[in-house]
């Protein structure tokens, strides 16, 4: 096991990286653990053209020192480099990485992101987070929030909620959002339910992952709608509402779970039925 | 005819320019900081710039097929301005990292002061440091002048000539530049500096090696085609189309790629536009067309 995540990372980056661009970011993380913030500040915009742009490919993840998963999934190889950087500085490495966002561009920020999601420690870097889930580009605003348990602890309810709804609306998938487990709260599920009714008015389709998250925290109305999205056409829509019935826990959905489980010929949904029946 | 223009401050331009130039065959741009034809007040506007003309400008120009790159520099006429000369200064090394940034410019002399020379030395020595290229414009005024005592400046810090680019020539300037071993570009513009004719008479005169041509227009009155322009003059005058391609294309290409930060392989691929739908940090240049 690598000693820190900044040597994780330079493990990633040392199987896939040419080789002059894995040196020469050994020497800057030497200088970054030495605390040189002008040799940060200088090696942070010309990552991508030593080490690479293209995906990290790296299928793990890292732990926090709060114990937090950060996957690697979406990780880019200069993401991997700018997080490594952030990662070896340590005195004053929130005030670093906010000063490196905002004068960074698209790429630079997104690395600042990961960097802040292995090892941002405390709120000073957090309009940078903010400023991300603003973005409408769709790489910063997914470097903000998905796999990113710094900015899920760091964002307050509203943020938060903001944050997940505008994930639906982008496509970000709503398990790659760090404690969304925990914070799912009614509020959110009437924001997702007022989405819902939204598109169906506009006969559109909204993402199954919604039925899950909904489940968490039911309103009025929440157990119906699931009940209903389990004979939906679409596979994905009935495991996602079988989920979110099993989730909830509430009672008024096991007559029709049991009633779906013989018909139902997917797999995958017939999983997710049996999972949500099984106390 | 593939072309780089290595002068044009596209910033000013509409997207029409864009079009018409890849239409002509530019497939690549260099866009040297300059001033906006104001003083700026402040650093925060220099940031600004820097950041468009490295980001979105950079954007604009893929979405006709026309690669874009820059050069970072504070330009003559605001580093006599204190509001804002020492404070550039300080930010430079960072945007000079940026990709995308191939070398230090637009710098030089305006009226030839005292504060011109410091900012310009300063910053030679900055991409002599870093190992990058520099242009160097000739002033308007008094410009044989300028031209050599910016050659006697390059001699006197050692600064790599091979790096350097020494612009905005005319027939006066060549014989002080000729054989030192600079680069020199030719800006044509449609009333002033230099003219398609002129210009081929000065290829015929002392030859194409190191000799670079550009339109560096601007917001004022300039042609974005004058490139294309001199090189079907160059043909009509019996030049090959070897020759041609040498000045408009490998000339610009192989002096900038001296500092690392060139991609020739990117450039050789075919320039494609990029799709119309597509956002730049969530901006699109479309009008109207997206809900």
């Amino acid at each position: 096991m690598p000693a820190t995540a900044e040597d994780a990372l330079l493990g990633e980056l040392t199987a896939r990286a040419p080789a002059d661009g894995v040196a020469w970011l050994g020497d800057q993380l030497s200088a970054a653990r030495a605390g040189d913030r002008a040799a940060v500040k200088k090696a942070f915009p010309g990552m991508g053209r030593r080490l690479g742009r293209g995906e990290l490919g790296a299928a793990g993840a890292l732990s926090r020192a709060d114990g937090a998963a950060v996957p690697l999934r979406a990780w880019r190889m200069d993401d991997a480099g700018r997080a490594a950087l952030i990662a070896a500085f340590s005195d004053g490495r929130d005030e670093l990485a906010r000063e490196l966002y905002f004068a960074g561009d698209m790429r630079e920020r997104a690395g600042v992101l990961r960097g802040l999601a292995l090892a941002g420690e405390g709120d000073a870097a957090m309009d940078a987070v903010r400023d991300a889930c603003r973005a409408n580009a769709r790489e910063l605003f997914e470097a903000a929030v998905a796999d990113n348990p710094y900015a899920s602890a760091g964002l307050n309810d509203n943020e938060y909620r903001q944050a997940v709804l505008k994930s639906v609306f982008l496509g970000v998938p709503l398990e790659h959002i760090a404690r969304i487990d925990e914070r799912a709260d009614a509020e959110l599920t009437r924001m997702l339910l007022s989405y819902v009714t939204e598109r169906e008015m506009a006969v559109r389709t909204v993402p199954p992952d919604i039925w899950p998250v909904a489940g968490r925290a039911p309103i009025p109305g929440t157990i119906a709608r699931l009940v209903g999205y389990l004979e939906h056409p679409q596979a994905a829509h009935r495991a996602g509402a079988a989920r979110g019935l099993g989730i909830s826990g509430d009672p008024r959905g096991r007559a029709f779970l049991e009633e779906r489980l013989p018909r139902e010929t997917d797999e995958s949904v017939r999983a997710a039925i049996a999972g949500a029946l099984t106390p | 005819m593939r072309i780089f223009d290595p002068h044009a401050h596209m910033i000013s331009r509409v997207t029409d320019d864009y079009e018409s130039m890849a239409a002509a065959g530019v497939i690549a741009v260099l866009e040297p900081a300059f001033w906006l034809g104001q003083p700026r007040t402040s650093v925060g506007s220099f940031v600004d710039y820097f950041d468009a003309i490295i980001g979105w400008e950079r954007f604009r120009a893929e979405q006709f097929g026309v690669r874009h790159y820059c050069l970072i520099g504070l330009n003559p006429k605001e580093a006599n301005d204190d509001r804002v000369n020492d404070g550039v200064m300080e930010i430079l090394p960072h945007f000079l990292e940026k990709d995308g940034v191939l070398g230090v410019g637009e710098i030089g002399y305006d009226d030839m002061t005292a504060k011109e020379e410091k900012y310009l030395v300063a910053q030679l020595e900055l991409a002599k440091a870093e190992g990058l290229p520099a242009l160097v414009h000739t002033p308007h005024r008094d410009k044989v002048n300028g031209a050599k005592r910016t050659l006697d400046i390059l001699k006197d810090m050692d600064f790599p000539l091979e790096l350097a680019l020494i612009d905005h020539n005319t027939e006066e300037t060549v014989p002080a530049l000729i054989e030192s071993g600079v680069h020199m570009g030719f800006s044509i513009y449609p009333d002033t500096k230099m003219s398609e004719e002129r210009m081929v008479a000065i290829l015929q005169k002392y030859g194409s090696d190191r000799m670079l041509v550009n339109s560096a227009c601007d917001w004022g009155k300039s042609d974005p085609l004058k490139v294309p322009k001199t090189a079907a003059l160059m043909r009509q005058s019996g030049f090959s189309d070897e020759e041609i391609e040498k000045v408009v294309w490998h000339n610009p290409i192989d002096f900038f790629a001296r500092g690392g930060r060139l991609d020739k392989g990117e450039l050789a691929g075919p320039a494609e536009a990029g799709a119309p739908e597509a956002l730049y940090e969530g901006n699109t240049i479309l009008r109207g067309e997206r809900v």
